[in-house]
């Protein structure tokens, strides 16, 4: 009789039986292995502007080759790409692309860096593991976009090939990742940190949603964290939430929101802070955090301007962290 | 039939032996196997379609 096995790769620790799947829904003990189910597999493949995961510090303007598989680590009840996140791969069409086909179709499409994103890499890691080691080995940049739920050996393997990290904090609130997501918040912040040690370039993301994590006090504490410890450098963006899902009753986040928490975010000190999901004038603008003159102006994915002189501000000289071409 | 205390005490062990075995049998059917990387299963469990290549180029509907 085959064993049940324990999935170690995120802190779920799923037990998994025979024939089971784990709660991502596509690792399965199968004759007593654990399987990837989506190895190989996307169910969307895209050339997307980087500025759309979004990711402004790094390569600003160019294209990056997107990818996803089914499934996913986290159940959060506002997220927007259900319809591909919690779903099983019996229900999605998806393609067979092999690691070394994405690195090709990312040349073929002049893509610089290839993005694992829409629903959670962490969830088909073997697939974006030796995905990575290729592009790397090919001259390509890889950027992860993830929850960050994911263990410390796992993430510290994955991370050795990645560039950028771009991590969504959804809250600093355990009640908040154990009522909206199903989740922990400790491995999370854990992820975010390990990252920074090991110099990817990290974004971070927090989505508004309205009444569950909008309030001043609980944007403060979050970030107060980031500046403590990740520095005041790491870009972050606050995004507004659009009904969705199983939060389709609560309003969107309204612009008035979004502004409060940029205001918050630079009285804590936090020197890059965007504003997404919103159209908003200057919302995705980079400015010089010293003499606050536009050094890349941007609307919606695109880049309008970009004033920057060797990574340098054109005005005061100031050197903008992030990786520029 | 008189038992001699030898053989007492090989019953003994080859009952405890027993119980040993069955229980070790028995914890390794159920405790789990730690497993971090997993193999690739080989075959989709979905509809499959070739990739467009068109399509590729356009940006995804999906967040992120």
């Amino acid at each position: 009789m085959a064993a049940t096995l324990q999935c170690e790769l995120c802190p779920r620790a799923c037990l998994i039986a025979p024939g089971g799947r784990g709660d991502c829904r596509v690792r399965v003990n199968l004759d007593g292995k654990l399987r990837a189910l989506t190895y190989g597999y996307p169910c969307t493949l895209h050339v997307d502007p980087i500025e759309k995961k979004p990711v402004f510090h790094f390569l600003p303007g160019t294209p990056t080759l997107s990818l996803a598989t089914v499934g996913c680590n986290l159940h959060c009840k506002n997220c927007q790409n259900w319809e591909i996140s919690q779903r099983n791969p019996e229900e999605v069409v998806a393609s067979e692309v092999p690691p070394a086909r994405l690195v090709e179709l990312a040349r073929q499409n002049a893509c610089p860096s290839l993005s694992f994103t829409y629903t959670d890499p962490v969830i088909y890691y073997e697939y974006a593991l030796d995905t990575c080691t290729l592009g790397r080995a090919a001259g390509l940049k890889n950027i992860l976009v993830t929850a960050g739920y994911i263990n410390p050996e796992p993430a510290r393997e994955l991370f050795r090939v990645t560039d950028v990290a771009r991590i969504d904090l959804k809250a600093l609130s355990e009640k908040f990742y154990r009522d909206v997501c199903d989740a922990t918040l400790k491995p999370v912040l854990d992820t975010i940190v390990l990252a920074k040690e090991m110099k990817l370039a990290v974004e971070i993301v927090h989505l508004i949603v309205t009444t569950l994590n909008d309030g001043d006090a609980d944007l403060k504490k979050l970030c107060d964290w980031i500046v403590q410890n990740v520095g005041r450098d790491v870009p972050l963006h606050f995004s507004a939430f659009q009904p969705q899902h199983k939060l389709a009753h609560l309003p969107p986040t309204p612009v008035e929101t979004l502004r409060r928490a940029r205001d918050i975010a630079r009285a804590a000190g936090l020197h890059y802070v965007y504003l997404g999901n919103v159209l908003e004038h200057d919302a995705a603008n980079t400015y010089c955090h010293k003499c606050n003159k536009l050094v890349i102006g941007r609307t919606g994915f695109s880049v309008l301007e970009n004033r920057l002189r060797a990574g340098k501000c054109p005005d005061c000289g100031t050197e903008i962290p992030g990786v520029w071409n | 039939m008189e038992l001699k205390r030898r053989n007492f005490l090989g019953a003994c062990g080859a009952a405890l032996l027993a119980c040993g075995a069955g229980g070790w049998m028995w914890l390794r059917e159920r405790a789990p196997v730690r497993w971090l990387i997993a193999v690739r299963a080989g075959r989709y469990p979905g509809p499959i379609r070739p990739l467009d290549e068109n399509d590729l180029k356009k940006p995804g509907r999906w967040l992120g």
